[in-house]
């Protein structure tokens, strides 16, 4: 196994863990938190 | 980079350098060719020689980058196979380890020594899927002279079986010395390539080879490329990736369990509000978990529907707060119809603790670009409603993370796929 590859493995596994690591304690920046105050109308934004 | 230390020759008294440290057995003093064994703690005379340093095309020391990697020349051997004579270099670096460089006539090939055997006959062998066809018959080949230091007891005078198989520009090199048969990859690299590398502008001029196509080949332009080792390395990082995503997917969609679910159907007034409308009950029974919720509408045009979720702890009464919006639109300009949003949203709750939770909502409905006029004949009468179905649930698979790890999983080999079409489409 190469230098990289090896590195890539432990990149993967650091991914791995992350994913079992967020999905345990259900963490995510994507969330969809309450929306702000001062948020305009909606409408389409084609122009 | 490379460290190192220094000895002193028994039979000349000048100062050997050893490179590879705790690796190399032998070494040939640099200024008499005597041969010793640094293997024991007092360095010992193997064979002593009083005769100048033959010129090495490529001198002892010298570093050079060889397909990204920096190797330092340390050991060179004069072969022959009693008809032609070559010298092989011995390069060395403490991560990589070692690789062989060979100068025959100014042709000069790379190599790696093999850990995966090939298997096969006396004719063909399979190495990593590739079929190899034998090259002539075997030979013996005997070393002529040892410069430098080596990780076995090199010798003047030692003899191998040497037998070759070939695939285009690669050639499968087997050595048989007793017992042992050690098998070596290798490839073609013009020379202008090593004199760059190792700041040789006087290399060993190539020899005319009697096709007279020189070295000029496919494998020969991928010295300034990527070798075997990166290709094959590419593949196994897309696969690794490729398994690692499949394998996040499965814990994302295994672990966020177990699901309860509440259901109900809002008709949603518009140009008004409905306030807190019930949904229904869930259990977070981990100690967190997300909650997603679903909200699907009617078929509607020009409109859309803000939904603002409260999950409510019927223990501490506490709430989280999430928001959903139901948009979609339709038009037509200058370039034809066109529409805008879905009749979907979905709506991610993350970090929920465990409890037993009342999930709310507050809805309303607009229509774009305004609300509708109210019935003027009729003001007590019921306004327009459009309907929506909203589902609460626990767990769910959080697709933004998801998405996130699949780019910095795929960054890596997709940059070296990259990396290697961009400098094979620039030949």
């Amino acid at each position: 196994m190469t230098r990289r590859l090896f590195l890539f493995t432990a990149w993967c596994l650091v991914m791995l863990g992350g994913a079992v690591a967020s999905t345990l304690t259900a963490w995510s920046p994507f969330a969809d938190d309450e929306r702000e105050q001062h948020s305009g109308p909606s409408g389409p934004s084609h122009k | 980079m490379i460290a190192g230390r220094t000895l002193q020759c028994p039979s000349c008294g000048g100062s050997v350098r050893v490179h590879a440290v705790g690796y190399t057995v032998t070494v040939a003093c640099q200024y008499c060719g005597s041969e010793l064994d640094v293997a024991h703690p007092d360095v010992r005379l193997i064979t002593e020689y009083h005769r100048d340093a033959t010129r090495l095309s490529l001198p002892l020391g010298s570093r050079g980058m060889v397909f990204g990697t920096e190797y330092e020349a340390i050991g060179a051997l004069e072969r022959t196979d009693g008809d032609a004579a070559w010298t092989e270099y011995l390069l060395f670096n403490p991560y990589a380890g070692y690789r062989w460089l060979v100068d025959y006539d100014g042709e000069w090939t790379f190599g790696v020594m093999l850990v995966d055997r090939p298997d096969g006959d006396a004719e063909t062998v399979t190495w990593r899927g590739a079929r190899f066809t034998r090259d002539g018959a075997a030979q013996t080949i005997e070393t002529t002279r040892v410069h430098g230091e080596f990780y076995w007891r090199a010798w003047a005078g030692d003899r191998v079986e040497a037998v070759a198989f070939e695939r285009g520009d690669e050639t499968l090199s087997g050595e048989r010395t007793g017992d042992e048969l050690t098998w070596t990859h290798l490839v073609p690299v013009p020379r202008r390539d090593i004199g760059q590398a190792f700041g040789r502008d006087d290399a060993t001029p190539p020899r005319v080879s009697p096709s007279g196509g020189g070295v000029a080949s496919r494998a020969v332009a991928n010295f300034a490329r990527m070798p075997a080792s990166d290709e094959r390395d590419l593949a196994a990082m897309l696969g690794l990736a490729f398994t690692t995503v499949a394998m996040i997917l499965m814990v994302m969609a295994f672990l966020s369990g177990p699901v309860t679910r509440a259901y109900t159907r809002v008709q949603v007034p518009i140009g008004a509000t409905r306030e807190g409308l019930k949904i229904g009950t869930i259990t977070v029974s981990r100690s967190w978990q997300f909650v997603t919720i679903t909200a699907d509408s009617e078929n509607f045009t020009n409109r859309w529907v803000d939904l603002d979720y409260s999950l409510v702890n019927r223990a501490t009464q506490q709430s989280i707060d999430a928001y959903g919006l139901v948009e979609f639109y339709a038009g037509r300009d200058s370039d034809g119809s066109w529409t805008e949003g879905s009749h979907h949203a979905r709506t991610l709750v993350s970090h929920v603790p465990r409890g037993t939770y009342d999930v709310y909502v507050d809805a309303s409905a607009h229509d774009w670009p305004n609300d509708p006029a109210p019935d003027a004949s009729n003001p007590w009468g019921m306004s327009e409603t459009t309907s929506v179905w909203i589902e609460a649930r626990t767990g769910g698979v959080p697709w933004g993370n998801f998405w996130t790890m699949v780019v910095l999983l795929a960054a890596a080999p997709c940059m070296m796929l990259w990396w290697r079409l961009r400098n094979g489409d620039s030949e």
